[in-house]
């Protein structure tokens, strides 16, 4: 009798543990709805409402040609969509309407739709910023864990040392050194450009290599300024870890070395890390302007350059909010998975 | 070097500029003037690298009091005031903490185009308080529970004397933020200046890395190649120089760091 009640009460536990879970994860979700629609606003506000605006300045251009105002209207309507001539409130009601139904505007270097632009280049950046995130991670979780085992011993201070100066390094600076010993003086990898001349981008062998080919040096310049972080985070937790009163049991009962290490301290030293790949997938989307104009990809990053250089609007408000966006769904299943894997964060934030 | 050096290295002058000189390599000739090479103008590089880091000290070093000053004071507040005070302004924190700070900053620099240092560091430190002022908050819920503040509580002191209690713990881990932020803002600010989203009107490190690849082409020809590597090195030790300060200020402040 007693047993049953325990048990039935375990299973109402973690029910309500989950319940409590769900309505942490709509509350994330609700946030990130706010969130999304103050930057919409905000970006509204950038484009067309303040002081020296793209708006008026590309129709105070046209008039300064000697086009007829009505004329200049209608040009700017076709670039900027349908609301430069309605009253500021009507003409917020339709910029979101145009953004839920995919309209970001037209581009004024390209002369295309922003839409058309942003979503194939978007393929490339995700390419990018995932395999070297996983690359990055991979080698730094298990330089961490390595250090970990050998602490104390000579090899461990130099790694610590090495990583944290490699982690002052920019990896812009890092890159252009890449591109000027790998590429240019010596040719072992293309200079620019994600692919070949004369080849079909799509799922084909040699299009693949090809592209490979051109995305070691990036990919090699993305991760070399990220392992450290990855080597000093999971070292330090790992090294908190083996602290604990587990592992010194563990220890003491003669389990494994390489049991303790892999098990126990490493599976719980890798979940908070977890989290940060995931997180750090929208903040690299956001640096991946500086790698991808030095290497010359394709991809938003560089679009975003041109984009803001060029003094190209539409265009950078398109990547900037498909920015956004990514990263705000990236931290919500960053959120999600973590309090899956991590019991403990299901039950409450604090 | 940005301090000590404006005193012994004259401030770069065109007068000795000379287009026939331009993109000379580092030599020893009228030492200490063309130990760094000259520009595209054929000026010595050394003075407008010392006279440029004025700038980027000031700059970064505003930009991060902000950061400290604003997360501080947010992140004690909510700490402090909890309930509704806390709830707004945690879920502000979450606002600005998932949104991805440096292309707004990309944006934002385009679009206001200046040079001010005041202006900058604002933009810079736009997005960056945010995580400061939460993990300050949960220090400070931490700290509200310990047993030395309640009795602090019981003797009456002050809500003055009570902050100064609790801040006083975080001190090391608010120090060691202040490096590392202006080690980050380093990071954007000659970004934003090499990459040509800022006005290139003065002169700093990011101006010189700007008109390396842009004049000189430093990346596909070799012409500008010095012009490029010096300023490069020399942000590499200033980063590093902050990375080491932030340590040592940590284990300074905090016993709790020091290893023996």
């Amino acid at each position: 009798m007693n047993l049953q009640k325990v048990y039935i009460n375990g299973i109402w536990r973690i029910i309500l543990d989950m319940n409590d879970f769900f309505k942490w994860i709509i509350k994330r979700i609700l946030l990130a709805i706010i969130t999304i629609y103050v930057v919409i606003t905000a970006t509204y506000i950038l484009l067309y409402i303040s002081p020296g605006n793209p708006v008026q300045i590309y129709i105070d251009s046209l008039l300064a040609r000697g086009y007829s105002k009505e004329y200049a209207l209608m040009k700017a309507r076709e670039v900027f969509g349908n609301y430069v001539n309605q009253t500021a409130f009507q003409a917020y009601l339709s910029y979101i309407n145009g953004l839920l139904h995919g309209d970001l505007g037209r581009s004024l270097i390209y002369h295309e739709p922003v839409i058309k632009l942003i979503a194939l280049e978007t393929l490339y950046t995700v390419f990018l910023v995932s395999s070297s995130l996983i690359l990055s991670y991979i080698v730094g979780v298990l330089i961490g864990l390595l250090t970990t085992k050998y602490s104390g011993v000579k090899i461990d201070s130099l790694i610590t040392i090495l990583s944290a100066v490699f982690n002052s390094i920019p990896n812009y600076i890092v890159a252009i050194i890449l591109l000027l010993f790998f590429a240019i003086y010596n040719n072992y990898f293309p200079i620019s450009g994600s692919y070949g001349i004369g080849l079909h981008p799509g799922f084909n062998l040699p299009f693949i290599i090809n592209m490979l080919d051109h995305y070691t040096l990036p990919i090699l310049s993305f991760s070399i300024s990220m392992i450290p972080g990855w080597i000093l985070s999971i070292r330090s937790a790992a090294f908190s870890i083996s602290q604990e009163d587990y592992v010194r049991y563990a220890k003491l009962r003669g389990v494994k070395s390489r049991t303790i290490l892999l098990n126990y301290i490493g599976k719980t030293a890798v979940i908070p890390s977890f989290t940060r790949l995931m997180y750090s997938f929208g903040l690299l989307l956001g640096s991946a302007t500086f790698i991808e104009s030095i290497f010359g990809l394709y991809g938003i990053g560089s679009l975003y350059a041109t984009a803001l250089t060029s003094k190209d609007y539409p265009l950078a408000i398109g990547v900037l909010l498909v920015i956004v966006i990514i990263s705000i769904i990236g931290n919500i299943l960053a959120d999600i998975i973590y309090g899956i894997l991590d019991p403990r964060v299901r039950v409450g934030e604090e | 070097m940005g301090t000590v050096g404006l005193l012994i290295i004259p401030y770069p002058s065109p007068s000795l500029a000379n287009p026939f000189n331009a993109f000379q390599p580092p030599s020893l000739n009228h030492f200490p003037l063309y130990i760094f090479g000259t520009d595209y103008e054929g000026e010595p590089l050394l003075p407008e690298i010392v006279w440029g880091t004025p700038f980027i000290l000031e700059v970064t070093s505003i930009a991060s009091v902000i950061t400290i000053g604003v997360g501080l004071i947010l992140g004690l507040l909510a700490g402090f005031m909890g309930r509704f005070v806390d709830l707004a302004l945690n879920a502000f924190f979450e606002i600005i903490l998932t949104l991805p700070g440096f292309p707004i900053t990309l944006i934002l620099a385009t679009i206001i185009h200046t040079s001010n240092p005041l202006i900058l560091a604002g933009i810079l430190s736009m997005f960056s308080w945010a995580g400061l002022a939460k993990a300050i908050r949960g220090f400070t819920y931490s700290l509200k529970k310990q047993e030395y503040i309640t009795m602090a509580k019981i003797l009456g002191l002050s809500k003055i004397r009570i902050l100064k209690e609790i801040i006083y713990p975080m001190s090391s881990y608010i120090l060691v933020h202040l490096f590392q932020d202006m080690m980050f803002y380093v990071f954007g600010l000659i970004a934003l200046y090499s990459f040509g989203f800022l006005p290139l009107s003065n002169n700093n490190w990011g101006v010189i890395l700007n008109f390396a690849i842009s004049i000189g082409g430093a990346i596909y020809s070799p012409l500008g190649f010095w012009n490029l590597i010096i300023p490069m090195i020399i942000i590499i030790i200033y980063e590093i120089g902050l990375m080491m300060m932030s340590i040592g200020l940590g284990k300074l402040v905090d016993p709790r760091l020091r290893e023996y």
